[in-house]
């Protein structure tokens, strides 16, 4: 089975304009690596399940994702925006950008990244740790250690 | 960061038996062992969502000692309150027809100092950096019934915002001090306003009668209808639809209290999220705390127009 993160999927430098955008950008990554086969469709999922509920955490976390047809292996992506993207959380702006893909009926493998992305970020030397990264290597190698156990 | 204290936790058993029968040694099928507490619950379901919590709770004895040690492996951050008297255990009894018996213990008695103690715990909890602190359940005996309006005043000082989701004498002695968010379900919203509730707008002016007396807004949770918001601006109707079937109702007003705060703790972004965590949290066994990719599937509804006639479930 393929990686759930790689150094193409990450992204040090975000545009910040809005949430579209910074979404746009890593599904892009998402696309030219295979693992997404529509990208405006994957895209109007993602929005989907944005519109129901805002996927923004307090402290400074957005983690857009859906489970879609338009997938086709389990991934994770993430950008780091210095200025900030809305995501819907209370307290602001988001800096850290998750965005989850999972092939559609596959419940399991998005419900544990999910989950255990989201008990990590309950951590502020954790998401330190992801702000101050130097290389998307060191992004994968923390990601992978703090929420894959590995 | 949101503080929770919960002043009457408990270790929940859970037996099954084939059918009860009083007066007879029966031997149980299963059994089960969780963590109970309303403010705990409310935690866990943070930390599951990533938000900064700290859950101040009182133990005492092995029930206790036994409480924490499950609680520690949930993740929440404790702060507890050791206390003389033994945590309580609360019996459930569960018939494989349906039939469900619970048997609540009262709790231990605190002392005084223990009450202060609480009140201390909770305070510097709070420190000068939590935006929420949520009073929860019911009281062991002994605390003065206006605890939450003392945790509220204090709070307050502190620059801390307040909810309280406790019933009966308990309630009714937070309003005056003003907490932020009060949140009863039904019955306790009746029961506080001292009025019959069969419509949503029932539901509201019940829900007015406790901002008279002084809460800033209303969260009441209406189990199958969803919960009504009132605040300054009004009232809201949100409801949701489960994405599976209804297997425990146990902590759904604890995780739609949590999905309100981690939203912000106010108006109608927090009032969806409320509703759709405590919908996502009836699909899941005992009192599991729904996760976010729990909420994935739950279709939220909110109306500002709110229909009075409409007859509630219960």
């Amino acid at each position: 089975m393929s990686d759930l993160i790689t150094v193409d999927l990450v992204e040090l430098d975000l545009p910040g304009q809005d949430r579209k955008a910074a979404t746009a950008a890593l599904a892009n990554r998402l696309a030219k690596e295979g693992r997404v086969t529509d990208v405006e469709g994957f895209l109007a999922d993602v929005r989907a399940r944005e519109e129901q509920l805002p996927t923004g955490i307090e402290g400074g976390i957005g983690i857009p994702h859906a489970r879609s047809a338009h997938v086709t292996t389990p991934s994770l992506a993430f950008g780091r925006c210095a200025d900030g993207v809305d995501f819907g959380a209370s307290d602001g702006p988001a800096d850290l950008v998750f965005l989850i893909a999972a092939p559609d009926g596959e419940g399991a493998e998005h419900m544990t990244i999910l989950a255990s992305l989201a008990r990590r970020l309950v951590h502020d030397s954790f998401k330190n740790a992801l702000r101050t990264a130097p290389t998307p290597d060191a992004v994968v190698t923390l990601i992978e250690k703090e929420v894959l156990g590995r | 960061m949101i503080v929770t204290v919960t002043a009457n936790p408990s270790l929940d058993r859970t037996v099954e038996v084939d059918r009860l029968r009083r007066g007879e040694v029966q031997r149980a099928l299963t059994t089960s062992v969780d963590a109970g507490g309303k403010g705990v619950n409310v935690s866990r379901a943070l930390v599951a969502h990533g938000y900064p919590t700290r859950a101040v709770l009182c133990s005492g004895g092995f029930a206790g000692l036994e409480l924490l040690a499950l609680l520690r492996e949930t993740g929440v951050p404790l702060r507890e309150v050791p206390v003389t008297g033994g945590t309580r255990s609360n019996l459930t009894l569960v018939e494989p027809e349906g039939t469900v018996t619970k048997l609540n213990e009262p709790g231990p008695g605190l002392s005084e100092s223990e009450v202060d103690a609480v009140l201390a715990a909770a305070l510097e909890a709070i420190g000068g950096e939590a935006d929420w602190v949520a009073g929860c359940g019911s009281l062991p005996p002994g605390m003065p019934v206006d605890i939450y309006a003392r945790l509220t005043a204090r709070a307050h000082e502190l620059g801390a915002r307040v909810a309280v989701d406790t019933s009966g004498a308990a309630l009714d002695a937070c309003l005056s001090a003003g907490p932020d968010l009060v949140k009863p379900n039904l019955d306790e919203l009746a029961a506080c306003a001292g009025a019959e509730i069969r419509t949503l707008g029932d539901a509201v002016k019940a829900a007015q009668v406790l901002r008279d007396r002084g809460a800033g807004a209303v969260l009441a949770s209406l189990g199958p209808d969803g919960a009504i918001l009132l605040d300054r601006t009004g009232a809201r109707h949100a409801s949701a639809r489960p994405a599976g079937s209804v297997v425990s109702t146990v902590g759904a007003g604890d995780a739609t209290l949590a999905g309100f705060l981690a939203a912000g703790g106010a108006g109608e972004r927090a009032l969806r999220a409320a509703v759709c965590w405590g919908t996502a949290a009836v699909t899941l066994p005992g009192s599991s705390m729904p996760a976010p990719d729990h909420l994935d599937r739950v279709t939220a509804e909110v109306q500002r127009s709110i229909d009075p006639d409409r007859v509630l479930t219960k």
